[in-house]
C-alpha cells in the first residue's frame, strides 16, 4: 500500500479506468522478483520511501494534473495452505486476497478478491455534495497465470460481489523480465476492460443528481484501455531493494467526457522510484 | 555360556586401541600446527566477501578483488574449488592480486596453493546471499477439486 504524504491526493486520483482489476499487482510482482515459474510464494514483509512524479485525470485539480510527492510504501504476502494475501504498493492493484487453486507444468489458477475503485463523494470535495456518494467495491473473480516461451502472461476477469454496480472487470497482460549483472528489468503491456456498470457507478450521472447538482446527465460508458510499464529493480543488500517504475495508460476505444472529472484527461503518465526495507 | 575374560588380558586387549588413539591424536594435533603455521605463512583476502542477488537461485555478479600476501617467495595459484582449476599462478612471487568477474549463483571457496600441490595454503569463501527466497513446488496440483 501506497500512503502519500502530500495533500492526500491519492484518494483525489481518478483511477478508475486504469486499475487492472485483480492482476497488476501480481504479475508485477512476480515479473519484478524475476519469480521462478515453478516456484513457492514467498511470504515477506516491507517498508520503504517512495517519490512519484506525474499526470492523471483527477477528481479535484482542474489545471494542475501534474502530480509530485513522497510516500510510503508497504509491501507484503502471506501464504498458507494455498490462500494468500499480497499488498503490493507499487502497483496500481494494492490489495489481492485469493486461493491458489490449481497449478500445472505452465499454469496456475486462482480465485481472487480485490478491493477496486475510489471513494467520491462531498468528503472528497465540497463539489460532490448532493450525489449519491460512490464506495469502494470488491472484485470476485478468476486468474490464470501462464509461462510461455519466457513471457508471463495473466487473464483474468472478475465481478463485483458488493452489489454496488454489479461491474465487470476483465485484463489480459504480458510481460518479460531480464537480468543484466544484478539488475533486474522488467516490461509489461495489455488492455483492461470496464463494463458499462462499472464504469457508470463511478464516472456516471443520474437524472436524479443532475436535478440536485450542477453536473449534467453522463452515462458512463465500457472502456477498454491500453496500459504498459517498465520497471528495474537492484538488491543494494540483502534487506534493502531499490525499484524504479515508469507507467503509461491510455483510453483505446472512446474519449471520457464525464463531468465528476475535473481535469478529464485520457492518459495516465507515472514516473516512481523506492527504496525498501525487506524484513 | 559366560566367557570371563582377565582384567590383565581385557587391558592387553585394548592397550592397541589406546595406542591407535594416542598416535591419531598426536597426528591430528600435528596436522592443525602445521595447517595453522602454512596459514600464517600465506594469507588470502577477497574484496568484497558478499555478492547480493534479488532471488535465491540467480546467478550474482561482483567484481572482486583477490590479494595475497607470503612469508617465502613460491609459485602459487589461485584455485576455484568448485572446479578445482587455477584462476592465475605466480612464480617466484610473495604476494599477487588478481580481479575477477563472480559470476555464481551459489557461494564459492577460494584457496592458495603451492603449484602442482593440493594442500591449501589459505582460504576465503565468496557468499552469495539474497533477498528474496525461492522454493520449488509440485508441476502439478488441483486444490480445490
Amino acid at each position: 500500500m501506497n500512503f502519500s504524504l502530500s495533500k492526500g491526493l491519492c484518494l483525489a486520483i481518478a483511477t478508475i479506468g486504469y486499475t487492472t482489476a485483480s492482476s497488476a499487482a501480481d504479475i508485477s510482482h512476480s515479473l519484478r522478483n524475476n519469480t521462478e515459474i515453478h516456484s513457492e510464494p514467498e511470504d515477506y514483509f516491507e517498508l520503504g520511501l517512495s517519490a512519484q512524479a506525474g499526470k492523471w485525470p483527477s477528481f479535484t485539480e482542474l489545471n494542475d494534473d501534474e502530480y509530485s510527492g513522497l510516500g510510503v510504501v508497504v509491501n507484503g504476502s502471506y501464504n498458507w495452505q494455498g490462500l494468500f494475501i499480497d499488498f503490493f504498493g507499487e502497483s496500481q492493484t494494492p490489495l489481492v486476497i485469493g486461493y491458489n487453486a490449481y497449478n500445472n507444468a505452465n499454469w496456475s489458477l486462482d480465485l481472487v478478491l480485490t478491493p477496486t475503485g475510489n471513494d467520491v463523494g462531498a468528503d472528497l470535495d465540497d463539489r460532490f455534495a448532493g450525489i449519491d456518494e460512490r464506495k469502494n467495491s470488491l472484485m470476485l473473480g478468476g486468474r490464470a497465470t501462464g509461462y510461455l516461451a519466457g513471457n508471463t502472461v495473466q487473464l483474468s476477469v472478475s465481478h463485483d460481489v458488493t452489489n454496488k454496480h454489479n461491474g465487470v472487470s476483465a485484463s489480459a497482460l504480458v510481460g518479460r523480465n531480464w537480468q543484466y549483472r544484478n539488475w533486474n528489468v522488467h516490461g509489461m503491456v495489455g488492455l483492461n476492460y470496464s463494463n458499462a456498470s462499472f464504469v457508470d457507478y463511478y464516472l456516471g450521472v443520474s437524472e436524479q443528481e443532475a436535478a440536485r447538482t450542477n453536473f449534467s446527465v453522463y452515462n458512463g460508458k465500457a472502456t477498454l484501455r491500453f496500459t504498459t510499464e517498465v520497471g528495474v529493480t537492484y538488491p543494494l543488500t540483502e534487506n534493502w531493494v531499490f525499484r524504479a517504475t515508469s507507467r503509461y495508460g491510455s483510453l483505446v476505444n472512446q474519449e471520457r467526457d464525464t463531468p465528476l472529472l475535473l481535469n478529464n484527461r485520457s492518459d495516465v503518465v507515472s514516473l516512481s522510484t523506492s527504496i525498501s526495507y525487506v524484513f | 555360556m559366560t566367557i570371563s575374560i582377565p582384567r590383565a588380558d581385557l587391558f592387553l586387549l585394548r592397550l592397541p586401541l589406546l595406542c591407535i588413539l594416542v598416535v591419531s591424536t598426536y597426528v591430528n594435533a600435528e596436522e592443525t600446527k602445521k595447517h595453522d603455521a602454512t596459514q600464517k605463512m600465506m594469507q588470502l583476502t577477497i574484496t568484497p566477501e558478499r555478492c547480493v542477488a534479488l532471488r535465491q537461485g540467480q546467478t550474482c555478479y561482483q567484481l572482486v578483488e583477490f590479494n595475497w600476501q607470503s612469508i617465502t617467495a613460491g609459485d602459487f595459484c589461485l584455485v576455484d574449488t568448485l572446479n578445482d582449476n587455477p584462476l592465475y599462478c605466480w612464480n617466484d612471487a610473495t604476494s599477487g592480486q588478481f580481479r575477477l568477474d563472480f559470476q555464481s549463483p551459489q557461494s564459492t571457496n577460494y584457496v592458495m596453493r603451492a603449484q602442482g600441490e593440493l594442500i591449501d595454503l589459505a582460504q576465503k569463501t565468496m557468499t552469495v546471499a539474497w533477498v528474496y527466497k525461492s522454493s520449488k513446488r509440485p508441476k502439478a496440483s488441483w486444490r480445490l477439486f
